[in-house]
Formats: structure tokens, C-alpha cells, sequence
């Protein structure tokens, strides 16, 4: 059988979703970490395989690996906690630009400050896209989903899912960007 | 530039919350919830993986499910039925378990009562003239629905509708079991229990392949196909006889025998509740065994007596239930006649799909044993 394809609505539940558990549990509190906070997201990850149990017939193995469908439905339940989500990227926006004011600008530390600089301003960017675009994003960046399986995670042709990828990265390296020539000026 | 431009928003996202994303934060607490809801999940059809009788209770039309997992319906199912079969009995038969009880059922304990019911078992099983077969009855209504909408609806706010089926299987068990066995399934009405939609707009009812038609084969291969292939005599196998012979017939040593068949799914009473209604509705079961398997069943933590109880054939028994969050399951019982007569599973507050009320009766077997002087002649009443 296709690991990343279990037959889940046949399957022994128990056996199943010990095997899908310590598959992806893991990868898949990273990845709600990094959105909404490890605190949230042990819960997130909880419930994320109890609706997946409760909902296992509507996994169609023919369709797509079942690593789509599981960070859809955890997708879906972080986002009751988007508000926490955006406070998140604000509240990384200003410690990193903390940061950037107490340092000295050294030669030797430019790049660090430059990558600084960057995660401060992508912390900025995330809190300002809507909610489509940040799934596409992070879906691909922090869970590393293939565009077929966002597809199958989003419910959206995996079409939609690589335009949308294209434009909301081409929006965020803009945000990168021009203060970033803006400093070089200073 | 683009390159460059890149290459800064990759690392600024494998920078930004990494401390979040890479902590190492035990999972232990999400797995063990997880383990304890799947260990009492609806068994599947597959395990244990030859036993025709655990076909009954199971998704149907997977091949043909989520077809639909972006915007379409998705059939699902699981164990599960409403008592609606005999016509002249059922008419006041229960769809919930919300009815009065016809007699006070409260001050019983389910030990009491399956221990009464054990002691009542003085039936021998028939010995078979040769040419006669061992005839199994189980009439059962089981859960059949579809759920529409795309993934992320599914599950943000899922929509969609149940029906029970009602199916009757009839097996025919030669004294040699190594000759051939028939199954025989007759599908009967269905009914809609619940919908997210009004009545009106729900599709009708499409029966299934796989709950009609005869099926033949030596000990009860009906399904020649099916991986891994039946063994005659398979000691692991619950649809044969063999399994039941080397059992203990101490209450004690069956209980423990019983946790450790399901030591795989964590041993939860609920599951050695569930396993153990497998057993006793089996069919073939043997008489000296189903005593000390009901005094067994008596001493499964949480077991209570629930209601009197009717099953699909119209006999009426008491139901000894173990309840889980999604629902409650409950072996039924006559203690007067010491007969094991069937199954029910009663939908609770959280029950897999929102618009199955809490009572609503979503599984009911009843089994019969006779002896037929003829593969596929049904014995007389």
C-alpha cells in the first residue's frame, strides 16, 4: 500500500492514525507553530487528527496524498485563530525592529542586520495578506506542500494555487524590497 | 535582482518563528486523545480482514467516495441502522432510544443481568445430520449516507445526509466446514434519519452492489479475491469456527483474552465492548462458550443496563450499553430465554455528523440460529 495514500475509510482506525500520527504530527505542529504559537498549536495538532479520524471517509486516496488533506483540515482550524496569527507577525515585526535599533552597524554584521531586516519586514507582509494568500504561502514555505497537495489542502486547482504563490511572493519581495534600497540610501 | 529578491524572502521565512516551528514540544497528550477516540472507532471492514461478518457495518462505495473531495458528495458510512424491518412488531418499533421502557429496567445491574442471561444458556448446539447445514440470520439496518461540499467545507461546516439500509444476510454453514458455505444478502427498504437539508431535497436512496446477491465458497471464502486469502480452520479468523474452539471458558482468562485482542487498539472497554458484540453475534459462537463470554462482558468497565430494547426481528430483550463520546453501544440480551439476540448503536450529543440528533438508533442487528436441511432453503420458524 502507498504510505502517503492510506486507505483510511477501510482501514483499522487505530492502526491507521497511530501511523498517520507519528507520520506527520511533528512536521505538522512546526508548521501550526509557526502561525499560531506552539501553545495553540498542541491543541491545533489534537484536534486536527480527531476531526481527521471523525471525517477519515471523505479522504479519497485516489485523489491526492493524504498530507493535503490533513493540513487542509489544519488549515481550516487555525483559522479560528487568525487574529492571533496576525498579532503574531506584528509583535516578531517590532521585536525584530528592536533589534535592528540596538545594534550597531558594524561592516561584519550588515548581513546578519540585512536578514534581520528582511525577517522583520516579512513579519509586516504576512499580517498584511489576506488569509488565501498566506495558506498558499506557508502551506508551501513551512509545511513544504507541493502545489497538488495546497490544491488538495485549499480545495482550489493546483492552478490557482501556483498563480496565487506567484503573486503573493512577487507582493512580498516588493515588501522586501524598497526599504531595502531605502536603507542602502540612508 | 528576482533571483536575489528570492533567495531574501526564502531565508526571511526559514528565519521568521523558526524557534516556534522546530520546538520539540512533547505530542504526547494529541496522540493519546487521538488513541483513545480510534480505539473506539468504528471497526472496519477489513479488520480482522476475513471475516465476511464485518463487512456489514461498513463504508461502501469507498472506490466511488470522495471522488468528490473538491466540490462534489462523498459517500460514507459505518456501522450502524434503525429498527425498521418487521412490519407488524416494528410499527411500534423505536427509531430513538428516547421511549418509555416497558418495564422498570433501572434498578438491574448489567452484571446482574448478563450473569442471569449466562445462566439461562442451557442450549446445546444442534448436531448436523449429514446434508444439514447450520443456518445464520442477522438482520440488520445500517448507516448509509453522503456528504457534500469541498474538503474545507467538510469540515468547517459539513453538510449532507444519512439514511439506514436495511439488509438481511443469510449464511448457510456446512457441518465440514472445508465444504462450501453460501451467503445469501437481501436489501431491503431504507430510510432517511437525518439530513442538512430538507427531506424534500434529499436524493433518494441508492442501493449498493454489495448488499445484494449469493455468494459461495469453502469455509466461507465469499470473497476469493479478498487479500490475504482465507485459510480453512484459520484459529484467527472470528467468521469460522475454529476461532471460538480454543477460547478459555473462564470468565477471567476470556476478559484478559479479550484485552489483549485488542491490545493493538489500546484495550479500551469500549473496544473490548465492541469486539466482544462481534463475537456473541457472530453466530457461531458456541453454546458452552457464550456463558462465560457474557460473564465476561459483565465485568468490562462503564457496562450498564440502558432500556428494554427491540431488535430488527421483533424480539425484545434488554440492552446493556457502553457509551463513548460519538455513541452508545449496547449488546442486547434476553436473560429469560439466555439468548444473545442482537446489537443497537444509539447516536450521543457528539455524533459523527451534525444532523444525526442525539437518540437517533444508527446501527440494529438481530441474529437467529437455526438448522437448514438444505444449502439455501430457509429453515422453518
Amino acid at each position: 500500500m502507498d504510505e502517503t495514500r492510506p486507505d483510511l475509510a477501510n482501514a483499522e482506525p487505530a492502526a491507521a492514525f497511530a501511523r498517520l500520527f507519528d507520520t506527520h504530527a511533528r512536521a505538522l505542529h512546526g508548521y501550526l507553530a509557526g502561525r499560531v504559537g506552539v501553545d495553540i498549536a498542541d491543541d491545533l495538532v489534537a484536534e486536527t487528527f480527531l476531526v481527521a479520524l471523525r471525517r477519515r471517509a471523505t479522504y479519497d486516496p485516489a485523489q491526492a496524498p493524504v498530507r493535503g488533506w490533513l493540513y487542509g483540515i489544519a488549515t481550516n482550524l487555525a483559522r479560528n485563530h487568525v487574529r492571533t496569527e496576525i498579532r503574531g507577525y506584528r509583535a516578531s515585526a517590532r521585536v525584530y525592529a528592536l533589534r535592528e535599533a540596538g545594534t550597531e552597524h558594524d561592516a561584519q554584521i550588515v548581513d546578519r542586520l540585512d536578514a534581520q531586516r528582511h525577517t522583520r519586514l516579512l513579519a509586516d507582509g504576512l499580517a498584511a495578506l489576506n488569509e488565501q494568500e498566506r495558506d498558499v504561502l506557508l502551506l508551501t514555505s513551512w509545511a513544504g506542500l507541493e502545489p497538488v497537495e495546497v490544491a488538495a489542502a485549499l480545495g482550489v486547482p493546483a492552478s490557482t494555487v501556483r498563480s496565487r504563490l506567484h503573486r503573493v511572493r512577487q507582493k512580498l519581495k516588493a515588501h522586501l524590497r524598497p526599504t531595502d534600497e531605502e536603507n542602502r540610501d540612508d | 535582482m528576482t533571483e536575489r529578491g528570492d533567495h531574501e524572502l526564502d531565508e526571511a521565512l526559514a528565519s521568521l518563528h523558526l524557534e516556534a516551528r522546530v520546538s520539540d514540544r512533547s505530542l504526547d497528550d494529541a496522540r493519546a486523545k487521538l488513541m483513545a477516540e480510534a480505539s473506539s472507532a468504528s471497526a472496519p471492514a477489513s479488520f480482522p480482514s476475513k471475516s465476511p461478518f464485518r463487512r456489514r457495518g461498513l463504508v461502501v462505495g469507498v472506490a466511488a467516495a470522495a471522488a468528490a473531495l473538491v466540490g462534489g458528495a462523498v459517500a460514507f458510512g459505518g456501522s450502524g441502522g434503525a429498527p425498521e424491518r418487521q412490519p407488524a412488531a416494528q410499527s411500534a418499533q423505536p427509531t430513538t432510544s428516547q421511549q418509555p421502557t416497558k418495564r422498570d429496567v433501572s434498578l438491574l445491574s448489567a452484571s446482574q443481568v448478563l450473569n442471569d442471561t449466562a445462566d439461562k444458556i442451557t442450549a446445546t448446539d444442534p448436531e448436523l445430520r449429514p446434508g444439514q447445514y447450520r443456518y445464520i440470520e442477522v438482520r440488520g439496518s445500517y448507516l448509509r449516507g453522503f456528504q457534500v461540499g469541498t474538503s474545507q467545507e467538510v469540515v468547517s461546516a459539513p453538510t449532507g445526509y444519512t439514511y439506514l439500509a436495511d439488509v438481511t444476510y443469510q449464511t448457510w454453514i456446512p457441518g465440514d466446514v472445508t465444504r462450501e458455505w453460501l451467503e445469501r444478502r437481501v436489501a431491503g427498504d431504507a430510510k432517511l434519519i437525518g439530513s442538512s437539508t430538507p427531506a424534500s431535497e434529499v436524493p433518494a436512496y441508492q442501493p449498493v452492489d454489495t448488499d445484494t446477491g449469493e455468494r459461495r465458497g469453502a469455509c466461507g471464502d465469499f470473497f476469493p479475491k479478498a487479500q490475504p486469502k482465507k485459510v480453512c480452520g484459520d484459529k484467527t479468523d472470528m467468521a469460522q469456527p475454529a476461532f471460538y474452539e480454543d477460547l478459555p471458558r473462564d470468565p477471567d482468562q476470556l476478559l484478559a483474552w479479550l484485552r489483549d485482542y485488542t491490545s493493538q487498539r489500546g484495550s479500551a472497554p469500549t473496544t473490548m465492548f465492541h469486539f466482544g458484540i462481534q463475537f456473541l453475534t457472530s453466530g457461531i459462537m458456541p453454546a458452552d462458550l457464550r456463558g462465560p463470554f457474557l460473564r465476561a462482558m459483565a465485568k468490562i468497565d462503564g457496562v450498564k443496563v440502558v432500556e428494554e430494547a427491540s431488535t430488527p426481528d421483533g424480539r425484545t430483550g434488554i440492552a446493556l450499553g457502553l457509551d463513548s463520546d460519538s455513541e452508545r453501544r449496547d449488546l442486547i440480551v434476553d436473560p429469560e430465554k439466555g439468548e444473545v439476540i442482537g446489537e443497537q448503536t444509539v447516536a450521543k450529543e457528539q455524533a459523527d455528523y451534525p444532523w444525526i440528533k442525539p437518540g437517533t438508533v444508527t446501527g440494529s442487528v438481530s441474529v437467529t440460529t437455526k438448522v437448514a436441511d438444505a444449502i439455501g432453503v430457509v429453515p422453518a420458524s
